[in-house]
This record gives C-alpha cells, sequence and structure tokens, in this order.
C-alpha cells in the first residue's frame, strides 16, 4: 500500500504546520503514533544528518546509514546499512515514519518496498549547490522546521557571498581538485566542488570534462599547469595531510608543485556538500587565496570536527 | 623442424620488425597524447619548452615503458599457458594467479595500505598483491602434483576453482570496505597502467621479465615437442614434468608481477599470443620473443587510445583492449580462414 503522493504533498506542510503550533503528530503515511511525539526518522544520507541536526530535529532520528558519522551522537544510533541498500526489515524494526535517503537509482528498490510499507521516504539529491538548498527546504518542511530552514539558507546564503565578495579583483588561479588519484579522477563542471573554485576565485582546469567526477588523463592535466592542487583521495585517518608535495613531487615543472602549492585534504572537507558549503568555499578560499583568505592552518586539512563548525 | 634451418634468421627477421615496431609505437605514445606537446619539443635547435619536454619525459615516456613491459609479460605468459596447457583459451589469468593477486591487492587495499604517503603507500599494494600470487601459485602447484606429477588438468581445474573462490573473497572484502575503499577495489581489478610507477622500478620489473621470456625461450623447443601431447614429448627426450613446473612458475611470476602492478588488464595475455601464431606460426621460438615486442607493442597502443580518445577523459585501458582488440582478432581469424582453411 503505498500512501498516495498527492496526499503526501498536500499533508506535508500542515502537518509542519501543526507542530510548529506545538501540537502533535505529523505523522502522514503512518497512524501508529499517539504519544504526540515528532516522526521517527532513520536517515541515511550523510549530508541530510547534518541538515536535520542543523535544524533542531535531532532527536527525532532513531536510525542511521552506515557512513553517516556526523553529528558524534548519530553514531551512537542504530545502523541500518549503506545508504543505496538500507535494510528493509531494520528500518521497520525501528518503527520508522521517515526514511532521508539520497536520490540513486541503487535504493528504488528498497525505497520502493519501504514505501508500500508504509514507511515515507524523502529522497534528496545533495550532488549540487541547489540540491543542497532545495534539500534543506525539504527537510525543513517536512519535519515542521520551515523558519529555521529558511533562516539556515540565508545564513549558507551569505557565508557564500561573503567568500566571492572578497576574492574580486584577486587574481584568478588554476587548480586541480583531485578526487581520486589511481586512476585520476577530478570534480569537473556540475560538481559542487567546480562551483567552490568558481566561488573562491580559482578556475578548474577540469572545466571541460563532461561529467561531474571524471576519470581524466594525467598529462591533460598537468599541461595545463594548475597553480593549486587540491588532493582530496586518501580517506584513512593516518594519510598525508596539509601542505606536501607528496606523490605529486615528481611533476616539478607545474607551478602548484614548484611554488608548494600542493595541500592534502581530508575529503569531508571539501568533497561532500551539504550544510557546511560556505565553510567548505572559505577553506577553498584559503587554499586559492592565502593572500586573501590568511593561509591555511594545520586544523583545516583533517577530517571535519564533529558538529556544525562555526557558523558565518 | 631441422628442415627449416632459417629459424634463426626468420628469428632476427621478426625480432627486428616487432622491434622497431615497438620503438615506433613508444615513440607515438610519447608524442602523442591529450595536448599539444609533440615530439618536436625534443628535437635540437627547437625552441625550448621545458613543460613539453617534462610532459613527454616525465609523464608520458614512463607510462609507455611500463605498458610494454606489462604488455610483454602479459602475452609471454599466454604463450606458455596455452602451450602448457594446449589449451587456446588459456590466459595469464587461468591457472588462479590473478585470484591470488587480486586477493592481495584488495587486502592491502582493506587494510589502508593502497594509497598514501610513505613505502607502504607505494608498495603496499603491489607487495601484497604479488605475495597472493605466490600463495596462489604455491598452493595451486600443491594440490596439482599428484605423485610428483605436475597434472596439467587438474592445475587448469584448480585454478578457475581458485578464481571463483578469490571473487568470493574480494566480494566479502568489498562489503566490509569504506565507500572509498570500495572505489579502489574496484579500479584496482579493473586494470590500468599506473601514473606513479618510477623510472628505476620500471626498469627492475623490465628486467625481470626479459629475463623471464630469455628463460621460457631456452625451453622453446620443448614447448614445440609438447604440442604432441606430454607422452609425445616425452618420446622426443623432453623432461616434461621440469618443463612444466618451469613454465608454471616463470608464467606465474610474470602474470603476479604484472596483475600487481596494473590490476587486472585483460585480453593482452589472451589476443597477442593467437594473434601472432596467426602471422607468425606456432614455431616456439620465434613466438616467444615476438609474444614480448608484441605485446608490448599491443598495450603501448591501447593506452594511447586510452589516454588520447576523448581528451581530457581518460578511458580504461581494459576497455580498450578488448573493444579494439577483439573485432581486430575476429577479423584476422577470418582472413586466415578464407585463405588457409581452419586453424
Amino acid at each position: 500500500m503505498t500512501p498516495p503522493r498527492a496526499f503526501l504533498a498536500a499533508a506535508a506542510p500542515l502537518a509542519a504546520a501543526l507542530v510548529v503550533a506545538g501540537c502533535s503528530s505529523p505523522r502522514t503515511a503512518s497512524t501508529r503514533d499517539d504519544a504526540g511525539r515528532g516522526p521517527r526518522v532513520v536517515v541515511v544520507a550523510p549530508a541530510a544528518a547534518e541538515m536535520i541536526d542543523a535544524l533542531g530535529a535531532g532527536d527525532s532520528v532513531v536510525g542511521v546509514g552506515d557512513f553517516v558519522d556526523r553529528p558524534a551522537r548519530f553514531r551512537e544510533l542504530p545502523k541500518v546499512g549503506a545508504y543505496d541498500a538500507p535494510n528493509v526489515e531494520r528500518v521497520l524494526g525501528l518503527d520508522a515514519d521517515l526514511l532521508v535517503t539520497t536520490r540513486s537509482e541503487a535504493a528504488r528498490d528498497s525505497d520502493t518496498r519501504l514505501r508500500a510499507l508504509g514507511v515515507e521516504v524523502l529522497a534528496l539529491d545533495t550532488s549540487t549547490f541547489e540540491g543542497v538548498f532545495d534539500a534543506l527546504a525539504a527537510l525543513g518542511d517536512r519535519l515542521g522546521r520551515r523558519s529555521r530552514a529558511a533562516e539556515l539558507a540565508r545564513e549558507m546564503h551569505a557565508g557564500l557571498d561573503d567568500v566571492s565578495a572578497r576574492v574580486v579583483g584577486a587574481p584568478r588561479r588554476r587548480v586541480l581538485f583531485v578526487v581520486g588519484r589511481d586512476p585520476l579522477y577530478v570534480a569537473g563542471p556540475g560538481s559542487p566542488i567546480d562551483a567552490m573554485i568558481s566561488l573562491a576565485g580559482g578556475v578548474n582546469v577540469a572545466r571541460d570534462a563532461v561529467a561531474p567526477y571524471q576519470m581524466v588523463s594525467l598529462e591533460a592535466m598537468l599541461q595545463r599547469l594548475p597553480q593549486v592542487i587540491v588532493d582530496t583521495s586518501d580517506n584513512r585517518p593516518d594519510a598525508l595531510r596539509g601542505r606536501a608535495r607528496g606523490p605529486w613531487g615528481r611533476w616539478a615543472f607545474v607551478p602548484a608543485v614548484r611554488d608548494a602549492r600542493v595541500y592534502f585534504v581530508a575529503p569531508d572537507r571539501l568533497v561532500i556538500p551539504g550544510i557546511r558549503l560556505p565553510e567548505m568555499t572559505r577553506l577553498m578560499g584559503r587554499l586559492i587565496h592565502p593572500e586573501v583568505f590568511g593561509e591555511p592552518s594545520p586544523g583545516d586539512f583533517g577530517p571535519a570536527a564533529d558538529g556544525r563548525e562555526g557558523g558565518p | 623442424m631441422s628442415r627449416r634451418p632459417p629459424t634463426a634468421a626468420r628469428l632476427v627477421a621478426v625480432c627486428a620488425a616487432l622491434g622497431v615496431f615497438l620503438l615506433l609505437a613508444i615513440a607515438a605514445a610519447v608524442s602523442l597524447g591529450a595536448g599539444p606537446a609533440g615530439l618536436r619539443a625534443l628535437l635540437p635547435g627547437s625552441a625550448p619548452d621545458p613543460v613539453a619536454r617534462a610532459i613527454l619525459l616525465e609523464v608520458r615516456l614512463p607510462r609507455a615503458l611500463l605498458a610494454a613491459v606489462l604488455g610483454g609479460s602479459l602475452a609471454v605468459a599466454g604463450v606458455v599457458f596455452q602451450a602448457l596447457l594446449r589449451n587456446p583459451l588459456a590466459d595469464p589469468y587461468v591457472l588462479g594467479v590473478s585470484g591470488g593477486a587480486s586477493i592481495g591487492g584488495a587486502l592491502a587495499l582493506v587494510l589502508g595500505l593502497g594509497a598514501g604517503a610513505g613505502l607502504p603507500g607505494t608498495l603496499g599494494l603491489p607487495a601484497f598483491a604479488f605475495l597472493g600470487a605466490l600463495g596462489a601459485l604455491v598452493l595451486i602447484e600443491r594440490i596439482a602434483t599428484v605423485d610428483g606429477r605436475l597434472t596439467v588438468y587438474t592445475a587448469l581445474l584448480t585454478g578457475a576453482i581458485f578464481n571463483a573462490f578469490s571473487a568470493a573473497l574480494i566480494y566479502l572484502l568489498q562489503s566490509l570496505a569504506s565507500l572509498e575503499q570500495l572505489h579502489a577495489i574496484v579500479f584496482y581489478l579493473m586494470g590500468r597502467v599506473p601514473n606513479d610507477v618510477g623510472m628505476r622500478a620500471i626498469a627492475g620489473l623490465g628486467a625481470f621479465a626479459l629475463a623471464a621470456t630469455v628463460l621460457l625461450f631456452s625451453t622453446a623447443r620443448e614447448f614445440n615437442a609438447l604440442s604432441l601431447g606430454e607422452d609425445g614429448a616425452a618420446q622426443l627426450g623432453v623432461d616434461v614434468e621440469r618443463l612444466k613446473r618451469r613454465t608454471f612458475v616463470l608464467g606465474s611470476l610474470l602474470t603476479g608481477l604484472a596483475v600487481a602492478v596494473a590490476g587486472l588488464v585483460g585480453f593482452v595475455g589472451l589476443v597477442v599470443p593467437h594473434l601472432l601464431r596467426l602471422l607468425l606460426g606456432p614455431d616456439h621460438r620465434v613466438l616467444l620473443p615476438a609474444a614480448f615486442l608484441g605485446g608490448g607493442s599491443f598495450l603501448v597502443l591501447a593506452d594511447l587510445l586510452a589516454r588520447t580518445v576523448a581528451p581530457p577523459m581518460e578511458i580504461p585501458i581494459g576497455a580498450v583492449t578488448a573493444l579494439v582488440g577483439g573485432p581486430f582478432f575476429l577479423v584476422l581469424l577470418r582472413r586466415r580462414h578464407a585463405t588457409h582453411g581452419p586453424v
């Protein structure tokens, strides 16, 4: 029994309004709840987990996906599997009303089953700047935190505008942003990384790639003589971090290598878009224009700290 | 065989021709690429262009040389395994060595040895993969040895089952891996010519591949005899047991090293030996050196295509070897049938 989508669409804002007014259940898909609490949420999308926390709705989360590790307290919650294949039985076992997930083809099967079993599925696309803001609004609507969501969005826009305002007139530096080194994977146009590079006063040397993330030839990238290389290919706790040449040291003819502008950064600092976009863009600014934003500090390179870091 | 004394002359002619072809392939791989840098940058008298020079000599040349070594190793392993197993479908991966190497490589990636700084970062994955290959080699040799004799049939079956077992183990490792590790394993198994192998390592690999090829070449006559079957070869005075063991070990070492460095680059070890047999006939005295040079050329050109077909993108080399090599081989096979009847 799939809950009629039109009904959901109509009922969600109403339910949200009820919560804002301090009333009881925003439940739309299920009527099991009668204790006056909010929806029981399982979130498998890491970006959405951070958004729910920032919206102040963290208490409604009863289960998380395996890849959700922020905020830290979510890590203690029951795990339901990967974002592309949540374990249907475990989600049901948590008596969840709402599954917040990433929009993905791979998850279609489990999403369909969960919907049929009466669990509302909110699939968010946070792979672009617009997607992040849309997802924030959708979560705000669904969780009855509309005004908080709008406030967060305003703060985020202000933070992004601040970064781009400060690099007006600064030279646009060529940036190679490495997502994987072997084989070489870079962020192309359409990725939030590409957008962040532009906002922070850089030019992505992979701007002619056709996909947001693409396998490219090393020589093609080196030949464009990047002035800054950001390498986020290594996610291990003991990975090389900070300003160093590392394996790029072999290519001494590349300006970024010659001028020691190669940075090794934990991927969650820059790669996974979400509520921290302004913070990420500011870090991108420090890497591309240290003369404007100040040299990055050692703390900028490791995995992001728990929870949301400093507002704008 | 003795009716054809010009074998030495043929060998020289084939080696010279394929050697020149390999050099041309490497020259093409160095001079063509994703960007405008061309061979002219290296010519004396041209305006010095340090960037183009570096692209050619530091980026393209090592990669072309590595591709040549890998392609040569895999093609030689393919030739000797096809001879050993007397099975046209045999390739370097059929005897389970690749399975062992894949397990080793995937394990290194899950343990976090496959990337990053320092010695474990650069050597961890190839070392683990090579140990995996050696482990598989020893295991399969033990199982396939019955009454002191290496039974080829059992080795083939054991290899096939070991490869299936490895695949299962790798699925298990993948399910335990993080998302990044999962990607790394998938790319590793897909096969690629790595960018970050230094010249000294390439020289070492090349020396090893050449030595193994020379050792195998020294028994080329015995491979020819083996086409009569093990009993037939024994009647011609071949120490079949010794030949089988040597071939198994050397072929596996060549394969293990190639997989350790480049992952599972498919098709080279299957098609190049057949291609050369179609062109040059079945004499292993010519076939073995030809496989080294021809396999090298094939992989150099495949890698060149992978880099240049749609710049700045690069496509996986395994896709090129199969997509280009497959149809080319079939066309040649049909032509051959048309003129000579079924081979």
